[in-house]
């Protein structure tokens, strides 16, 4: 369904959700005066249970958590807030983008965001087209899939970018938008989650799309960015250049790998002794877990660079952002910041990207405070139709 | 862990299950270095998973074109293919090859005798192989359709109407009939009935508590003629035989007879002498002895001893013996032989119409007239009946009196005269007493009814053929009353068609919900019942129903 306008809806008070396989974390803001503010935080283990090779294998389980993270957060308020906005993280994730170019009829008149909905309509149909011969491409067969979201992310008028297209006249439209699709069962069983939740959600952000967030408001926002976001079990590599996401994928491996690779050469029984070797910035450069570690960045190396050689990426990059809990551990970080520059064969500057997180936050989760970015900007754009609404056109899932 | 096989100049790498994917990696990366050519990699049995991650590495990591894949499925073939690696999915044969290679290693150093039985064994293996393979292929996954729950809502429904048919066509419909032979019960009924001459207007129409019938006093005349053979014989007509007789005299003394002696024959035909007889005796001269003996003529008697008319059977023969039988001694010293043929006599042709007969001939009538009376009285009755449909009979015997009897030879002949035939006549009064059979019966019908015992019993039949007077109470002089006590035999059985008998009820529940076998045994333990079938419907139902009102007894015609 295309994006429309009407579809935001107004609200104050919301709740940000960020679905992992190893946490969730919540977080309530309020929006007073274009201004976010966090009301309350909480992060709750999953059971290891819920989740089965990185999918949902138990939505009660799933949903019984995000429940609880839910309460914690909304300790503090009076009352949980209805509207929420909920991160979705898939391996399967296909993107497309799609570039269409249109002559409007009086060149004299300004751009309203009705005329974008009737474009991003009239592509919307080809664009699942394409990703459904590349899904078939890729696996022999083209599964269910379904459009999760669409970005605009660029806008061309007279050969002019634009990062506001409202208000402006022009003849000549270029528009570009990133179309994320997803499978249908996932997506399906997602929905029966927050189903059973009982709020009003916004949107749900394919999560990929919510680290170049972080960094929006930053000096690194028009450099050549390679994103990593090393999960529990799924890593996702993502290359934004000039604040235009130029692609992504999610690659079903993760820490649990690691952690794997970890048990098996040093024939560690307890999962608790492994987390708390990644924990430890000493512990892990004992011989044998170095090598392991090395081994795995080897390996997630090698993933990213064939990926970006799949995709045509031939480009320098200026910063590189990693996310993932393995990041807080200092070690690990250079380690993995060496590891880069060494199959780069050059430099980059590497940063952390919950360090991008406003200090305002009493946290430091990057997804969440990107969701909350997100979810401020969409009802701004209701209120003030003059605000940028590049980037991220919501839709409302019923 | 792994091995390796050559085949031609494609070295066959199998990584084995428990090999992790950076152990896999590495395992690649030694062959290899250590060796040309293309590497066939099978990841068929490994256990981490074939996700664009691992291929990506791999593309990464080696040259594409010495890398060869085999794998499992199709979706990692074309994740392979699509990163442009030279894939193939393991098939059927790929299959057989590798579980048969795993059982049977082929050696360098096998003869050409055991590498012929290897080969045996192997094309065997891949027939069974084949066989199997395609049954198990055969086998499709049930399709679970997306609205199923509107599917299983009508097949429960279905379900649930089949389970409510069915328990509704088992108390509703299911019947069991048992057809029954009742002991059959006879017995008189008995009841008193005066009976009164015609002038009495009671009857069973009547609706007093006396039982009063009719009676009536009938006289018929009657007429009954016969024809008579005349037998008495006119003296006058017979011829009587005639002889002479030698008469032998072996005593020493003179015998004399009287006239009239009679001379009978061993036939007892009788002769008689006219005049006396002296008989000389028995002398003897010069020692020769000489009977007595002299010669008499006889005259045979009509009849003989016997009364038959001699006839002609008194011309007897000459030499035939004859008897004195009215001597009463020396019977055997003194006798008579017919000295010549006796001529003269004659069967007499002529009958005369003689008194004795003729009374005779009156008694006969009047057995007639006897019998004729009855006769005559039941056709009236009939008669009767038909015209005017009542129904009266004789139920006790000496009813019927017969009077004013008058006889007349009607052929004209009076005694004495000659005839060899007569017609004779006799009249009379039938006097008859008969009663109202119909109302009999109706009484008696009433009674046995009045005492039946409904519910209980019933009746079956009735048998008015075995009407019967068992008692004469009373009788007037003049006949017109006559109070009788009249039987008739009545049939009744216990009532089983009742529904609304207890007993019937207790006896249903006795048998209800019970196999046919052990219903029938309880019913024949019944004294009222002498067999009994049971017939359940549906006829698929082996027992009898539990529902009791549904339990139905039909006596047996």
């Amino acid at each position: 369904m295309a994006f429309h306008l009407a579809h935001i809806r107004d609200y104050e008070r919301f709740l940000v959700i960020d679905i992992g396989n190893y946490r969730v974390r919540a977080a309530a803001y309020s929006v007073e005066t274009s201004q976010l503010k966090e009301l309350g935080y909480a992060t709750i283990r999953q059971n290891r249970k819920n989740f089965s090779q990185g999918m949902i294998a138990d939505m009660q389980g799933v949903a019984k958590t995000i429940e609880q993270a839910m309460v914690q957060s909304c300790q503090s308020l009076e009352e949980i807030p209805q509207d929420v906005i909920i991160s979705f993280s898939s391996h399967d994730f296909l993107f497309d983008t799609v570039t269409t170019e249109y002559m409007r009829a009086d060149a004299t008149s300004t751009l309203t965001m009705q005329e974008l909905d009737t474009m991003i309509k009239r592509i919307e149909s080809a664009s699942h087209a394409r990703v459904r011969q590349k899904s078939k491409a890729r696996f022999g067969f083209s599964d269910d899939i379904r459009l999760i979201s669409s970005t605009i992310t660029s806008i061309t008028i007279d050969g002019k970018r634009i990062v506001n297209p409202v208000g402006f006249t022009g003849g000549k439209i270029v528009l570009t938008v990133l179309n994320v699709f997803a499978p249908s069962s996932e997506f399906n069983i997602l929905r029966s989650i927050i189903a059973s939740l009982g709020r009003k959600v916004i949107s749900l952000i394919p999560t990929p799309l919510v680290l170049p967030k972080i960094i929006e408001q930053t000096d690194y926002i028009d450099e050549t960015i390679c994103y990593l976001d090393v999960g529990y079990s799924q890593t996702t590599v993502m290359v934004v250049r000039d604040n235009i996401i130029q692609t992504f994928e999610t690659f079903p491996v993760g820490v649990r790998l690691l952690m794997e690779m970890i048990r098996e050469k040093c024939n560690y029984t307890s999962l608790l002794a492994i987390e708390n070797i990644l924990c430890s910035e000493s512990a892990i450069l004992e011989a044998k877990n170095a090598a392991v570690l090395d081994d795995f960045f080897e390996y997630i190396l090698d993933m990213l660079w064939a990926f970006l050689q799949d995709e045509n990426i031939e480009m320098t990059f200026d910063s590189l952002f990693v996310h993932g809990h393995i990041f807080e551990n200092s070690t690990i970080f250079k380690k993995f910041g060496s590891a880069f520059e060494k199959t780069a064969t050059y430099a980059v500057k590497k940063h952390r990207l919950n360090m991008m997180v406003s200090q305002d936050f009493r946290h430091s989760e990057s997804v969440t405070y990107g969701l909350a970015l997100t979810a401020s900007e969409l009802l701004l754009v209701k209120k003030d139709p003059l605000i940028r609404i590049l980037r991220y056109v919501l839709y409302d899932y019923e | 862990m792994f091995y390796m096989t050559m085949n031609n100049k494609i070295h066959t790498l199998n990584i084995a299950d428990n090999i992790s994917r950076t152990a896999a990696i590495k395992l690649i990366k030694e062959t290899l270095s250590e060796h040309s050519g293309v590497i066939l990699v099978d990841v068929v049995e490994v256990r981490f998973p074939l996700h664009r991650d691992f291929f990506l590495v791999l593309a990464k990591k080696f040259p594409r074109d010495r890398l060869r894949l085999r794998l499992p499925n199709e979706k990692s073939f074309h994740l392979a293919e699509s990163l442009g690696f030279e894939a193939e999915i393991i098939g059927e044969k790929m299959s057989f090859e590798k579980s048969f290679s795993d059982a049977n290693i082929a050696t360098h150093n096998m003869s050409m005798k055991e590498y012929f039985f290897y080969e045996l064994r192997r094309g065997a293996a891949w027939l069974r192989h084949a066989i199997s393979y395609r049954f198990k292929r055969a086998n499709n996954l049930p399709h679970y359709k997306k609205n199923n729950w509107h599917t299983m809502l009508i097949i429960s429904g279905l379900l649930t109407s089949m389970a409510l048919l069915l328990f509704i066509f088992h108390f509703a419909i299911s019947k069991t009939i048992i057809s029954i032979s009742p002991v059959v019960t006879v017995k008189p009924t008995t009841v008193n009935i005066t009976y009164r001459s015609e002038n009495f207007t009671g009857g069973f129409l009547d609706e007093s508590r006396a039982r009063i019938a009719k009676l009536k006093q009938l006289e018929i005349p009657t007429e009954v003629t016969e024809k008579f053979r005349v037998e008495t014989i006119d003296p006058e007509s017979v011829m009587n035989a005639q002889g002479t007789l030698t008469i032998y005299n072996e005593l020493t003394t003179q015998q004399e007879l009287r006239p009239q002696t009679r001379f009978v024959t061993a036939d007892g035909i009788v002769y008689r002498t006219t005049d006396w007889i002296k008989i000389p005796p028995t002398r003897s001269i010069n020692d020769v002895t000489q009977m007595g003996v002299v010669e008499v003529d006889v005259i045979a008697d009509t009849r003989d001893e016997s009364g038959k008319i001699v006839g002609t059977r008194g011309n007897i023969p000459a030499g035939t013996d004859l008897t004195i039988p009215g001597l009463k001694f020396n019977r055997e010293n003194i006798y008579a032989k017919a000295k010549s043929d006796f001529v003269g006599g004659e069967d007499p042709k002529v009958h005369i119409v003689s008194k004795e007969e003729l009374e005779r001939f009156e008694k006969i009538l009047m057995e007639k007239i006897k019998k004729h009376a009855r006769e005559e009285v039941q056709k009236f009755l009939d008669a009767e009946k038909e015209k005017t449909g009542q129904d009266f009979s004789m139920l006790i015997a000496d009813v019927i009196k017969i009077e004013n009897v008058e006889f007349a030879i009607i052929s004209g002949q009076k005694v004495g005269d000659v005839a060899d035939h007569i017609d004779m006549r006799a009249t009379s009064t039938v006097k008859a007493i008969v009663f109202d059979k119909k109302g009999t019966i109706n009484f008696l019908t009433q009674a046995f009814r009045d005492n039946l015992l409904k519910g209980t019993n019933k009746e079956l039949s009735l048998h008015p053929e075995t009407l019967r007077v068992s008692n004469l109470v009373s009788r007037n002089a003049d006949d017109t009353e006559i109070k009788m006590t009249v039987e008739m035999n009545t049939a009744t059985v216990f009532d089983f068609e009742n529904p609304v008998s207890e007993g019937i009820r207790q006896l249903k529940v006795k048998i209800a919900g019970d196999s046919s076998e052990a219903a029938l045994k309880k019913l024949e333990e019944e004294t009222q019942i002498q067999d009994a079938t049971i017939k359940n419907y549906p006829f698929w139902v082996g027992n009898v129903t539990s529902n009791v009102e549904n339990i139905e007894f039909v006596i047996k015609k």
